[in-house]
């Protein structure tokens, strides 16, 4: 608690430090909303400056970014479907019919307190066991467990916004198609860039590159929203939604209490390992708050659990994906690999010695991480009552603005003019996907954990010597594979009894 | 998609049985494609046995039985009953010419915008989208045309443009190409 307590000092001892937490909180917020101009950016555009910086205010800047920006794309996800981070896309598929039905306030204020909760407590649990944890998580996930937890998590997740279960799988199934388009993660083989279709050569460097999830996420979800919302205005059938700024009651919360905690561990088991990350526990509590709820039905349609659960889960994976970096020197994903940059200018390495040669520096960085958390619940109650105006403003007039954010958004990632053109076929297959019944939720998911997927299995062969059976002779791998297949079972049982049931009304 | 849409008779014209059968004829068509293609990276990695086809060819077979279990399960279902669904079928008033027209430039009106950007530049292209975009929606006086464009534009300028110094495409003909520098010196030097 003393470390605590003098990681707090430090933190808001100076006026510079003071100011730093708070552009970064902003900052963070900010550009967590913006679609395409994530928190990465913000990161890749500041990293140069913190050469100058004190090594505390530099890695406190990059947590407070972490925090927040994980938070900030739940904004535009409910008032517009469009997700600011892929770890914002399952908030969309509840937060979005909320705005719909007049509830926009409602979803942020869930959006913004579970953020906060979830956050709070991974960066409690992060104070009290990055060491613990870490190793235990490092030791016993190695590739085949990383996989085994994939193929978990896709199962599950499987009929997330899709109208059957089939339909969700296949959706999956695309998605993980189009992951391995570009450079084959074991070998570096070129995929898919070079060939010929019913006689016609092709041959495209770009294809090398893969297609990133990024123009795809814009695509599926704001192009086809703003191209679905245009099809209505031209016949007449778009109604405006009332921008409530009705705050969630604490009954509410309570009501949802079980919903919160499991979110919160899901996020805090996904978080801590290496390469998941907040992505995969988003998706994670989606499908475990509608597989517990008794409104399962609802889901989809405007359920307040829909956006609580992935929003709690998301964040409560920011402080936990600081533990295998810190405790093991090993970064999660890009922005803590960016927090490990920091840390090497400034002369030090992340690993278990950094407690002992810069125990100050880790308790800053905690004590930031629980106070940005903390922050948030205030700027984003503020920003419920705020932001939810925008909704007064006519969509005719917003969209022009949504679309040349998502055509920045997708050319600016890698500065090629091809993503903005996969972003807007997305869209269009988007939109025909709504009204099939497939989920682009579901492609996402498949496109983002189809390439960590293919390599954790590439190298589990590598590991096991091809011996695929081999993976069941690990415990954890086997329990989550078995659960896997009993899921699958499972859901397929239920189809076709359903299909039985309705014959025997029908008789 | 949990967040339907209404969609139109026209589409569901035909028999839920030929449906089911065109819808997974259209995964077969597709999963076959893919596989097919795999055939061009299928060379051996000397490290790795399973070679880089190995992975997308398993993908490509789990997804064919998915897709022959969706219509198993879909055909099964047919004949328990009527097939149930969440996209509501309602019947509507006929679509003019007109209407058709302007659905399609909808969903055109982008491509036209990919099309002319690497020809024109962003910075000269993307105003003519705004404004495109704008009439589609019906939006036709000159003040909210002005005022959306000026916000949405400037916000670009001032944020992508003189902040972010994100650089979008100039343009391949010349004179494009010397407008689209003019507006970026005037963006970042405002001059």
């Amino acid at each position: 608690m003393d470390l605590f307590i003098q990681g707090t000092m430090t933190l808001f001892g100076s006026g510079t430090s003071i100011s730093i937490f708070f552009l970064g909180l902003l900052g963070g917020m900010l550009f967590g909303a913006i679609p395409g101009v994530n928190m990465l950016t913000l990161g890749a555009v500041l990293l140069p400056f913190t050469v100058t910086m004190s090594a505390e205010n530099a890695v406190m800047l990059f947590s407070v970014i972490y925090c927040a920006g994980v938070f900030g794309g739940a904004i535009t996800a409910i008032l517009f479907n469009i997700p600011g981070a892929p770890e914002n896309a399952p908030t969309c598929l509840d937060g979005y019919p909320m705005t719909q039905n007049g509830q926009a306030g409602k979803a942020i204020g869930a959006a913004v307190s579970c953020s906060a909760l979830g956050g709070t407590v991974s960066a409690v649990v992060m104070m009290m066991a990055t060491g613990v944890v870490a190793t235990f998580a490092v030791r016993a996930f190695g590739p085949p467990e990383i996989f085994a937890l994939i193929v978990f998590g896709l199962t599950v997740s499987a009929s997330i916004g899709a109208k059957s279960l089939w339909k969700g799988w296949l959706s999956i199934f695309a998605g993980l198609m189009i992951a391995t388009i570009g450079t084959d993660p074991i070998g570096g083989i070129p995929r898919f860039s070079n060939g010929s279709v019913f006689g016609f050569d092709y041959q495209s460097y770009y294809m090398s590159a893969g297609i990133h999830f990024i123009p795809m996420i814009l695509g599926f979800f704001a192009v086809s929203e703003v191209m679905g919302q245009a099809i209505a205005i031209s016949k007449g059938k778009r109604k405006r939604p009332k921008a409530s700024i009705e705050f969630p009651a604490l009954a509410e919360f309570i009501a949802m209490r079980w919903t919160i905690v499991r979110s919160v561990f899901i996020g805090l088991f996904a978080g801590v390992l290496p390469g998941i990350g907040a992505t995969l526990a988003a998706f994670l509590g989606y499908s475990q708050a509608r597989q517990w709820s008794k409104n399962k039905d609802k889901f989809g349609s405007g359920e307040l659990e829909g956006v609580v659960a992935p929003e709690t889960a998301n964040n409560a994976a920011t402080g936990a994906a600081m533990i295998p970096l810190l405790a093991l020197g090993l970064p999660g994903g890009a922005l803590t690999a960016m927090i490990m940059g920091i840390f090497q200018i400034h002369g030090m390495e992340p690993g278990p010695l950094i407690f002992i040669t810069s125990g100050d520096l880790v308790w800053v960085t905690f004590a930031a991480m629980f106070w940005a958390n903390i922050l948030i619940l205030f700027l984003g109650w503020f920003q419920t009552k705020t932001v939810v105006h925008i909704l007064r403003v006519p969509f005719r007039w917003l969209a022009p603005g949504i679309l040349v954010l998502a055509i920045i958004g997708s050319y600016a990632l890698r500065n090629l003019f091809v993503d903005v053109w996969i972003m807007f076929l997305a869209g269009a297959v988007g939109y025909m996907m709504r009204s099939t019944g497939y989920s682009a939720a579901g492609v996402v998911l498949g496109l983002i954990l189809g390439g960590i997927g293919e390599s954790a299995f590439g190298k589990s062969m590598q590991l096991l010597d091809y011996q695929i059976l081999d993976l069941f002779g690990r415990p954890i791998t086997a329990i989550l594979l078995i659960l896997s297949v009993v899921m699958v079972v499972f859901s397929i049982v239920t189809e076709w009894r359903n299909g039985q049931g309705k014959k025997i009304q029908m008789d | 998609m949990s967040q339907q849409i209404k969609v139109g008779s026209a589409p569901t014209g035909l028999t839920p049985y030929v449906r089911y059968i065109a819808e997974w004829f259209f995964w077969i068509a597709l999963i076959g494609l893919y596989f097919q293609q795999t055939s061009h990276f299928g060379d051996e990695i000397s490290n790795y046995r399973f070679g880089a086809d190995g992975w997308p060819r398993g993908i490509a077979l789990v997804a064919l039985l998915g897709a022959t279990f969706q219509l198993v399960l879909q055909l099964h279902s047919l004949r328990s009953g009527p097939p149930s669904s969440t996209v509501e079928h309602v019947e509507e008033l006929p679509v003019s010419k007109k209407q058709w027209a302007l659905r399609f430039m909808i969903f055109a009106w982008p491509f036209v915008f990919l099309y002319l950007t690497p020809r024109l530049g962003a910075y000269v292209s993307l105003p003519l989208f705004i404004v495109g975009f704008l009439l589609l929606l019906g939006v036709r006086k000159l003040k909210p045309i002005s005022l959306v464009l000026l916000v949405v534009y400037g916000l670009t300028l001032l944020i992508f443009t003189r902040f972010f110094f994100v650089a979008l495409p100039l343009g391949n003909e010349g004179t494009f190409y010397d407008i689209n520098v003019a507006i970026i010196e005037f963006a970042r030097l405002g001059r």
